[in-house]
């Protein structure tokens, strides 16, 4: 279907025109790269790079009922947050399959903000609303008033501190602070990233995006900084074997099967929780498993993995990887091929290319 | 700017043809490189293979996505550009020169008066 109202995020002109080669994604005209996929990749792995996710969804809910409400949709456990902490969960259905991963913020006991992906933020938004039927909560979507910047790379640290005068040091990875980073109000300024480097995620309404994303940029010169596309936004986080929504699972894996059982908790009642205390029990489930060629070839979504000669699984996502130059590759496979060093053969049109499983990160990490 | 070298034949999927003599020589166009950035990975015909004008004969991939390079004439693939296998930048930074994709022996070099010439082409990818 093609999309009448394409949503354009606030910094959609500045995307344009900085020549940034444009596409729909998830119903909002966002740029896949501005110079080269391979260049912006390595912007972020070696220096740092400025990403405008702001398709990501905003939800606030607010009220007495919101642990409750939270704590009976997601696998993780808002009770276990702390203020000032975020917390990656997953959204199951009642068979324990995964609809969306997310990251929880929490502000307060009584209100919580949550960033479910793009393309998933309206079926997000209908399952709150259908679920928080009986609790105590207020719920707000500012998915399209509000921005959300992503500064990533070993210099990510640096080129926000430099906004500011408050020590940013002491925040820890996946924590947040309101901060003011001098574009006239307090920017919500969270330690945390989809590129497996350092960095920062910020957000706020979007009448600051422009001063921000330019004072970002000016702090970021003595460091190269480049803006980065959703091209090599996907090849940074497969690198990293994070998770992709849509690709990796929809609606047909556990969060035990994608490899994120440290995201649920058992010991509070969730939607889902039953088949997947089951699943864990029997422990007989498929693995999530990062894939490194050893011959040329780029496996990619929907290429079958085999051994000798026998389907075992699929591949969920595939790149060439530009820090390793290969081809790597996401996928599901039984629990007794999951060993790192197994090898496999990745069908690609027909061709068997030969690859090897390895453990997640598929590249080195920067990140202390 | 998008180069569209007077003297190349076009397809409407972009790949271009040089002709020479009884030969034509294909490859990406420079729009459509631009369009898929980095190309990480080419496969080829085999040499001695029969196409037929509009048959998809390789695979050309950048990151994100697979393209087929289509043949641009009917006849017979008598070389193909190997080098690039070490060198696939050449696509991206000579789409016209050491870019080049395959050389086709034509069966029937009346098949090039059906390709756009420069301005049909720069029409094409305006559009």
């Amino acid at each position: 279907m093609k999309m009448v109202n394409i949503k354009k995020t606030a910094l959609n002109h500045i995307h344009r025109a900085l020549g940034g080669n444009m596409v729909e994604f998830a119903g909002w005209d966002m740029p896949i790269w501005y110079t080269s996929i391979i260049d912006e990749h390595m912007a972020v792995r070696n220096s740092v790079g400025i990403f405008d996710v702001s398709h990501m969804g905003d939800i606030t809910i607010k009220g007495k009922g919101t642990m409750d409400f939270l704590s009976k949709i997601f696998t993780n456990d808002p009770r276990r947050c702390q203020v000032g902490d975020m917390r990656y969960t997953h959204l199951c259905n009642e068979k324990g399959q995964v609809m969306d991963d997310m990251i929880m913020y929490k502000y307060a006991d009584d209100h919580f903000f949550v960033v479910p992906n793009g393309a998933t933020a309206d079926m997000v938004w209908a399952w709150f609303q259908k679920h928080a039927k009986g609790f105590k909560v207020e719920m707000k979507n500012t998915t399209v008033d509000w921005y959300c910047i992503a500064v990533q790379g070993p210099h990510g640290f640096e080129t926000v501190q430099k906004l500011t005068k408050e020590d940013l040091s002491p925040m820890k990875f996946f924590s947040f602070r309101e901060v003011d980073l001098g574009v006239g109000d307090k920017v919500m300024t969270c330690r945390s990233g989809y590129t497996g480097e350092d960095g920062f995620e910020l957000v706020g309404p979007n009448k600051f995006a422009e001063p921000l994303w330019k004072k970002l940029i000016a702090a970021g010169k003595e460091f190269g900084i480049k803006p980065i596309g959703l091209g090599a936004r996907d090849t940074l986080r497969l690198e990293k074997g994070f998770l992709l929504s849509g690709s990796d699972f929809h609606n047909d894996r556990t969060p035990l099967e994608c490899g994120v059982g440290w995201a649920v908790k058992l010991d509070h009642d969730f939607i889902g929780k039953g088949p997947i205390e089951k699943q864990k029990q029997k422990d007989d489930y498929g693995r999530f498993r990062g894939f490194i060629c050893t011959e040329p070839g780029i496996p990619r979504h929907g290429c079958k993995i085999e051994v000798n000669g026998k389907e075992i699984g699929p591949v969920t996502s595939g790149t060439m990887s530009p820090v390793l130059k290969k081809g790597i590759a996401l996928g599901f496979v039984p629990k007794q091929y999951m060993a790192a060093g197994t090898k496999v053969d990745i069908i690609v049109r027909d061709k068997k290319i030969k690859a090897e499983i390895h453990d997640f990160p598929m590249v080195p990490d920067n990140k202390k | 700017m998008t180069n569209v070298p007077n003297d190349l034949k076009y397809t409407q999927t972009h790949e271009w043809l040089k002709v020479e003599g009884n030969k034509g020589r294909t490859g990406l166009s420079d729009y459509a490189q631009h369009q898929l950035s980095d190309i990480v990975f080419v496969e080829f015909p085999e040499v001695g293979r029969k196409v037929k004008k509009g048959e998809a004969i390789g695979v050309v991939e950048s990151v994100k996505s697979v393209s087929d390079m289509n043949a641009p004439v009917s006849g017979t693939v008598v070389e193909v550009n190997k080098a690039l296998t070490d060198n696939l930048e050449a696509v991206n930074k000579d789409p016209y020169g050491k870019g080049w994709y395959a050389m086709i022996e034509m069966s029937d070099p009346t098949e090039v008066k059906s390709l756009m010439d420069a301005a049909a082409y720069k029409k094409h990818i305006h559009e």
